[in-house]
């Protein structure tokens, strides 16, 4: 009998060290500590991409309607102390910038770009390879170091499982005609991860409608990932169209909001607008004179619009039109930072937007004031400028901007300001085990 | 032949503590022909015995010493002629004719100085006790010429001359006795007889045996009767052999006196050892006494060579053919042990009956034995095959938690000699007890890369079959065993350690069956084997000391590798040893090693504030690998389960818990009836506290945070509910099995039938569990429990390493691109070396051997690994002051190459597809980077060092400073010339010493006193537990001298 209680005790000890066992508390172990350090990267030259190519190369068939070329070509660089990179160049100082104007063939219309710092991470929201459009990437590396650079597209079906990898010596340049690499891709967004100390990347997107050119222009880099865009100039009349290009990497819902001179407009639809992840989303933008598209997003997206200036065909096919077009990247808003662009010929205004109520004021090198306005929160304008070619034009921090260029005979483009701050990039530092890893 | 009358003079030596003193006067009375005299010595105060009648006895008041009341009878009493002194003891009683033929023989032999009878047992006159005595050529070992207790069946009645005898009951010529002035008082009347003999031969006289003539003798004095010792002879032993000593010393050439004397105590050294592996601890002691009794009575020797010099006529050559050789030493040696040997067989010898089932028995242990070898081994290869085909083609084991394992000899042994763990920017380590672990298995050839692996790899298998041997303890049903073995072996948690690389907790697992083992064995608990009718084989166990050493050495393995276990084991220790009866010192002694090893945590806990949270985490440390784990409820580390498991291929519906907890259900199960059954309630009852301590342990180690934040590489962690599990595991399953022992053959009637049917059935489908959990754990695509695995042993580019071995001894930075950043760590040796064991340190960031003490770490480097990492300028002086000599980009880590590639300061040196390493250069100086140097307006001197000293050459000169690049503990010391240097502050945290102008010699070297203290005492106590585990057959060595 006491055995059996020997047993019984011990049994009931034992589920009773089960139940007051659970009662311990438990204390959790942290995380391995991180270091968020602010790196400041050195300060590097700034570089363009060169002249526009014409895809299918300079065919001269005797006609000039027929020709892929054209004998009315002009090439501006503005910019000083330039040195050429491959077929473009690298400047000294804080701005440069290239405008060329063709006046026939494929790729006639107006193609300006604004000279850009290399960077390792950047997204070019814009180009397309669908059947009759060219999209030919150009890395410049100003840089004195080497640096390989990966290439990923997305489209409308996502990210795409095609993707270049390619490696530019330092001072050099490559390019690549993505519809190489993937085509058939209407609408598309690249990313370009280099290594060293980044590329500079510039996309030329060209296309052409049966024989009649429909439009040339850079896309550049806008602002990285960011959950509050704005992309300003997207004012069009008459024909002309605006088209706005989203993605999110890994998906967001954005909400959209047109400014126009007076403020917000009516824009029926995009109050909530799903991106599914890595998908190139492409939303029609209302035609208002003057206006700007507000991206609030609740993950990062990058963005950029199109505006497509149709133009009528002078000694064409009857009702056959041609059309220039012009690429505008989305700019960060509330980064606080100043930007600055370098005019070049053929620009005829500023386009600009305001998220704060204020005075508005750009000015030259010597800080004179070459153009301001008084505006609203959320309002756009276009401020009419005449200013020489090689003029240094730096806006007030806080609103997006940018110089817009026009030409006889429906010529657009547009040139992107750019921060002229050395940004530090954030790094986090952590620990952790090295041993190699299984193969 | 002599007609003189004789004149016999008895003299009664006696200290008044023999109870046998009656005995011997009415012996002596009783003898056929009495002595002439009698005298009897006796102190004051001791009382007078009664006297025979006719018997006239003369009693003299005297001290307590033989020899001084011989002297004293002596001297009050003038020789007569032809006087011969019958030297009895007051335990000497002998036989009526033994005077009688004693006289006749001395009548014979007139020049027999000693004629000495045969000593027989006091209560035994048939087995003798001493028939003479001889000793070796040396001298310094006593040869008895009959052994202890033989029977005398008149085999030796022919023996006449021997060198020697016991004087007690000889006649011995009164003059000699007089010309050598008594026996030698060096010996303290051990020895001494031996020592008048030799004498009596050299000064030409003889000694001779009279076998005839016998004398119950109860050797109250070498038994320890006399200083009531309970110890018996071993309480003389000191003595005895120390006055054998003495002898060698005494008839040795002089030249030989002081190499005897060395010999003394290297003689001593290896008794001990052997006294250590007989467990005979007190023995120990005398053992190691001996030499130095012999140096206290050194300064006797010169006065007795004088003696022995004048008063001999014949040469040492006279007694050189009683001296034995050394072969004739070895076969006595030898005789006496198979006596022993023989005498123990006797007793414990099994009836044929009984024999032929104890081979059967056998045969069929064997054979389950040979059937668990193969199946654990098939599971071993089945889960972790691809382990050991890796090991076989020369790569090693690694994961982020347990590092690589291709760990150096050198490595690991600097880390547990030191005390200064040289991971990151190094720390003062607690203990260094787990890479003394791994030294064993890294000093096998292949080194730790192989043993450590294959010990991974076929960790299932180990266990299982120390399972089957401990649960031998608890039952002789193979079956039993076999399946009870393969759950321990296939323990859930036990597979999870194993997967994730916890070293600790596999190794406690495969040695916590060890333990058990031992300490039920030094109890006397285990299970004889089952023979018939219900019976037992031996049918009473005897507990074994060397089991209990055993389990002490277990103990201490367990606890070094999972320190968890040492609260809940020391409780299972005292427990045990509260309830082994006579046997519970020997019980308790098995958790001195542990205690010891685990002495600075135990300190450091009393410190952090006994029964505080903080102390508990002390306790519950990880020495080895550890990763964080989710804690989980008590009742999944009763079933081993960790928070998720998956379920089976092709069940779906089935849920993981079952699937992978169906082992531990089977073990809760069998426990459950064991309970139910009432069979072997005091050993299921132990299972289920041991079980219910190890949920207790398991939760509370799984809710303390172990690896806190430390400035290394290694993430926080707390503690492994494995250890816990394991003690649930054991005490569940040696339940069951203990309530199993003899069912099967108990089992009778309809009942018994029943009984035998329904364990056939437990049986069958606890072996289908089994092999289903295999299968399941085993099948292809089900998902790793951990990230274990096989990769090159060559880590680093070999520029890198190589930079590491050198004198100036670099450190290696790697980066590694993340996602937002780099991950960065400073590698001392080819990879992130854990095995070293953890240096442990406190929640604050303090070395728990310094609490308080904030130490310089790796993490000082952040910033300047943002710098590399942004390609700016201004990170290699940082790197150059901690000697980190090279910055390797981890293979595909494109954009921190890239960075470094820009950084003009560093030097590209290789680029392989183990990862592109860089050189650090020094600012302006051309001097390498190194551990340490000399400064004087720039690098004067770089070091020679390994990870915890070094020494340079100052070569004179103006003053420096001496910088260490390492954490500036405060027990770093420097020596200039062998003059201390003095301590200077550095801004980095590194240690700095001012060196004085015109040094030329400079070393330095970490030195604590503490840790070196603990090393050793864990040393001697693991040695001790070591030796003392071997088992010496306990009966047959007895044999050797006590």
């Amino acid at each position: 009998m006491m055995r059996r209680i020997v047993v019984l005790l011990a049994a009931a000890a034992a589920v009773l060290a089960v139940v007051v066992a659970g009662r311990i508390p438990v204390e959790e172990p942290g995380e391995a500590p991180v270091t968020v350090a602010e790196v400041t990267p050195a300060v590097q030259p700034i570089a363009c991409p060169g002249p526009v190519e014409i895809p299918v190369g300079d065919i001269d068939s005797g006609d000039p309607d027929l020709g892929s070329g054209s004998e009315d070509r002009s090439y501006d660089v503005a910019g000083e102390g330039t040195d050429p990179v491959g077929a473009g160049f690298r400047a000294d100082g804080d701005a440069a910038a290239s405008v060329e104007r063709i006046g026939t063939g494929d790729v006639a219309g107006l193609a300006a770009a604004s000279c850009l710092a290399p960077v390792r991470d950047q997204w070019l929201v814009g180009g397309s390879t669908a059947l009759g459009a060219s999209a030919r990437l150009v890395l410049t590396n100003p840089s004195d170091a080497s640096s390989e650079a990966t290439v990923t597209l997305y489209g409308g079906l996502g990210e795409l499982e095609e993707h270049a990898v390619l490696s530019i010596a330092p001072g050099g340049q490559q390019d690549v005609l993505l519809e190489a690499v993937a085509a058939e891709v209407p609408a598309l967004a690249v990313r370009v991860v280099a290594t060293g100390a980044g590329v500079v990347a510039q996309l030329q997107d060209s296309r052409l409608d049966g024989f009649q050119a429909a439009g040339t222009d850079w896309v550049s880099r806008g602002a990285s990932l960011a959950t509050s865009l704005v992309v300003p100039g997207v004012g069009v009349s008459g024909d002309a169209t605006a088209t706005l290009r989203l993605l999110a990497p890994e998906g967001a819902t954005a909400h959209l909001t047109l400014a126009g001179d007076d403020g917000a407009v009516e824009w029926g639809g995009v109050s909530a607008l799903s991106l599914e992840p890595g998908v190139v989303t492409e939303v029609p933008v209302p035609a208002i004179a003057s206006g700007a598209v507000q991206i609030e997003a609740d993950a990062p997206v990058v963005a950029g619009a199109v505006l497509t200036v149709p133009r009528a065909v002078t000694d064409g096919p009857a009702g056959a039109s041609a059309a220039d077009l012009a690429w505008t990247p989305a700019q960060a808003v509330g980064d606080g930072a100043a930007r600055t662009l370098m005019i070049g010929e053929h620009v005829t205004a500023i386009a600009v937007h305001a998220a704060q109520a204020g005075e508005v004021a750009f000015t030259d090198a010597s800080g004179e004031v070459v153009a301001s306005a008084t505006m609203r929160a959320g309002s756009t304008r276009t401020l009419a400028v005449d200013l020489p070619a090689g003029t240094v034009v730096t806006g007030p921090a806080g609103v997006a901007w940018i110089a817009v260029l026009s030409d006889d005979p429906g010529f657009v483009a547009t040139l992107v300001p750019r921060r002229t701050d050395v940004e530090s990039t954030e790094v986090q530092v952590g620990q952790r085990p090295y041993v190699r890893d299984g193969s | 032949m002599s007609h003189a009358r004789l004149l016999v003079r008895a003299i009664v030596v006696s200290d008044g503590r023999s109870t046998h003193l009656t005995d011997v006067l009415a012996a002596i009375a009783a003898q056929s022909l009495r002595p002439d005299i009698v005298h009897v010595a006796l102190p004051l105060d001791a009382p007078r015995p009664a006297v025979p009648d006719g018997l006239t006895v003369d009693w003299r008041d005297t001290t307590r010493t033989a020899s001084r009341g011989i002297g004293l009878v002596l001297a009050d009493h003038p020789a007569h002629p032809h006087e011969y002194l019958w030297l009895l003891h007051d335990d000497t009683a002998p036989l009526p004719d033994a005077l009688a033929q004693l006289v006749a023989t001395a009548k014979k032999r007139t020049a027999a100085a000693v004629v000495a009878p045969a000593h027989v047992r006091w209560d035994d006159a048939s087995r003798l006790v001493n028939l003479g005595v001889t000793t070796t050529r040396v001298g310094a070992r006593r040869i008895d010429l009959v052994e202890q207790d033989d029977i005398n069946q008149g085999q030796y009645d022919e023996r006449d001359d021997v060198l020697a005898a016991s004087l007690a009951a000889a006649l011995v010529r009164r003059d000699v006795w007089e010309a050598f002035g008594g026996v030698e008082p060096a010996y303290r009347a051990y020895g001494d007889s031996l020592h008048f003999c030799r004498r009596a031969w050299r000064a030409g006289h003889d000694v001779v045996m009279v076998p005839g003539a016998k004398v119950r003798h109860a050797q109250d004095g070498l038994r320890g009767v006399r200083s009531g010792s309970s110890r018996g002879a071993d309480s003389t032993y000191g003595l005895r052999r120390t006055g054998e000593w003495v002898h060698a010393l005494a008839w040795a050439p002089a030249l030989a006196v002081p190499f005897l004397v060395l010999w003394s105590f290297v003689s001593a050294a290896t008794r001990a050892l052997l006294r250590i592996a007989q467990n005979e601890s007190r023995m120990v002691g005398a053992d190691l006494a001996v030499p130095w009794r012999l140096l206290a009575r050194l300064p006797q020797v010169p006065g007795m060579r004088a003696r022995i010099r004048r008063g001999s006529t014949r040469p040492p050559s006279a007694v050189a053919p009683f001296l034995l050789g050394t072969r004739a030493v070895v076969s006595y040696v030898r005789a006496r042990e198979l006596h022993a040997y023989d005498r123990w067989r006797a007793q414990a010898a099994p009836s044929d009956m009984v024999r032929l089932e104890l081979e059967r028995a056998a045969a069929r242990r064997r054979g389950g034995l040979a059937l668990l070898t193969v199946l654990a081994i098939a599971a071993s290869v089945a889960l972790h095959g691809t382990w050991l085909t890796a090991i076989v083609s020369g790569r090693m084991l690694a994961g982020p938690a347990l590092g690589v394992t291709d760990v150096s000899v050198a490595t690991l042994w600097e880390r547990t000699w030191s005390g200064w763990s040289a991971e990151g920017f190094g720390s003062p380590a607690l203990d260094g007890a787990f890479s003394a672990l791994m030294l064993p298995l890294a000093a096998l050839p292949g080194g730790l890369r192989v043993w450590l692996g294959l010990l991974l790899a076929l960790a299932v298998a180990l266990a299982a079959v120390s399972a089957w041997f401990a649960l031998g303890a608890a039952t002789r049903s193979v079956w039993a065993r076999g399946l009870g073995a393969l759950a321990y072996g296939l323990w859930p948690l036990h597979l999870q350690a194993i997967a994730d690389g916890r070293v600790g907790p596999v190794i406690a697992h495969l040695m916590l069956p060890w333990f058990a083992m031992g300490l039920v064995r030094a109890a006397g608990w285990h299970r004889g084997e089952a023979v018939g009718g219900g019976e037992e084989f031996p049918a009473r166990r005897m507990p074994s000391p060397s089991a209990a050493m055993g389990a002490a050495f277990s103990l201490v393995v367990v606890v070094v590798a999972s320190p968890v276990l040492l609260l809940p084991l020391l409780l299972v220790v005292a427990v045990a040893g509260a309830c082994a009866g006579r046997a519970r010192w020997r019980v308790w002694s098995a958790a001195v090693p542990a205690l010891v090893a685990s002495g600075p945590a135990l300190l450091a806990a009393w410190a952090a504030g006994p029964l505080s949270r903080d102390a508990w985490a002390i306790i519950a440390r990880e020495n080895g690998p550890a990763l964080s784990s989710e804690a989980v409820e008590p009742w999944r580390i009763v079933l081993g389960l960790t928070g998720h498991s998956a379920g089976a291929p092709g069940l779906p519906g089935l849920p993981g818990t079952v699937v992978v907890g169906a082992i531990g259900l089977g073990a809760v199960v069998a426990a459950a009836i064991a309970v139910a059954s009432g069979r072997a309630p005091w050993a299921v009852a132990s299972g289920l506290v041991v079980a219910g301590l190890g949920v207790v342990t398991g939760v509370a180690a799984q809710a303390t945070v172990v690896v806190h934040a430390d400035g290394l590489a290694d993430a926080p962690a707390n503690g492994f509910a494995g250890p816990g599990s394991t003690l649930v595991a054991a005490g569940l399953i040696g339940a069951a099995a203990a309530a199993s022992s003899r069912l099967w053959s108990r089992a009778e009637g309809r009942g018994g039938a029943l009984v035998r049917t329904a364990s056939s059935v437990a049986v069958v489908a606890m072996a289908g569990v089994l092999v289903a959990a295999v299968v399941v754990e085993a099948w292809p695509g089900r998902a790793e429990r951990g990230d274990v695995h096989a990769v090159d042993p060559t880590v680093l580019p070999l520029v890198a390493a190589l930079e590491q071995d050198l004198a100036t001894r670099q450190r290696v930075l790697v980066l590694t691109d993340t996602d937002a950043g780099v991950d960065f760590t400073v590698l001392e040796t080819d990879g992130t070396t854990v095995l070293t064991g953890r240096a442990q340190s406190a929640a604050d960031g303090s070395p728990m051997a310094r609490p308080g003490v904030v130490l310089a770490t790796p993490s000082a480097l952040a910033d300047t690994v943002a710098t590399l990492a942004g390609a700016g300028a201004g990170a290699t002086p940082v790197l150059a002051d901690w000697g980190v000599g090279v910055v390797v980009a981890a293979p595909g880590s494109i954009m921190i190459a890239s960075s470094l590639s820009q950084i003009p300061e560093l030097d590209l040196i290789g680029a392989s597809d183990v990862g592109t390493s860089y050189r650090v250069s020094r600012a302006g100086d051309d001097a390498p980077v190194s551990r340490a140097w000399l400064e004087r307006d720039g690098v004067a001197a770089t070091a020679a060092s390994d990870s915890w000293s070094g020494r340079l050459a100052a070569d004179g000169g103006a003053a420096g400073t001496l910088v260490i690049a390492a954490a500036g503990d405060e027990r770093w010391t420097a020596e200039a010339d062998g003059a201390a240097l003095e301590r200077v502050d550095d801004a980095a945290g590194r240690a700095a010493f001012a060196v004085p102008e015109g040094a030329q010699d400079v070393t330095y070297r970490y030195e604590d006193p503490d840790y070196r203290a603990w090393w050793w005492a864990s040393l001697a106590v693991v040695a001790w537990a070591m030796i003392g585990m071997v088992p010496l057959h306990d009966r047959r060595f007895q044999a050797v001298r006590r």
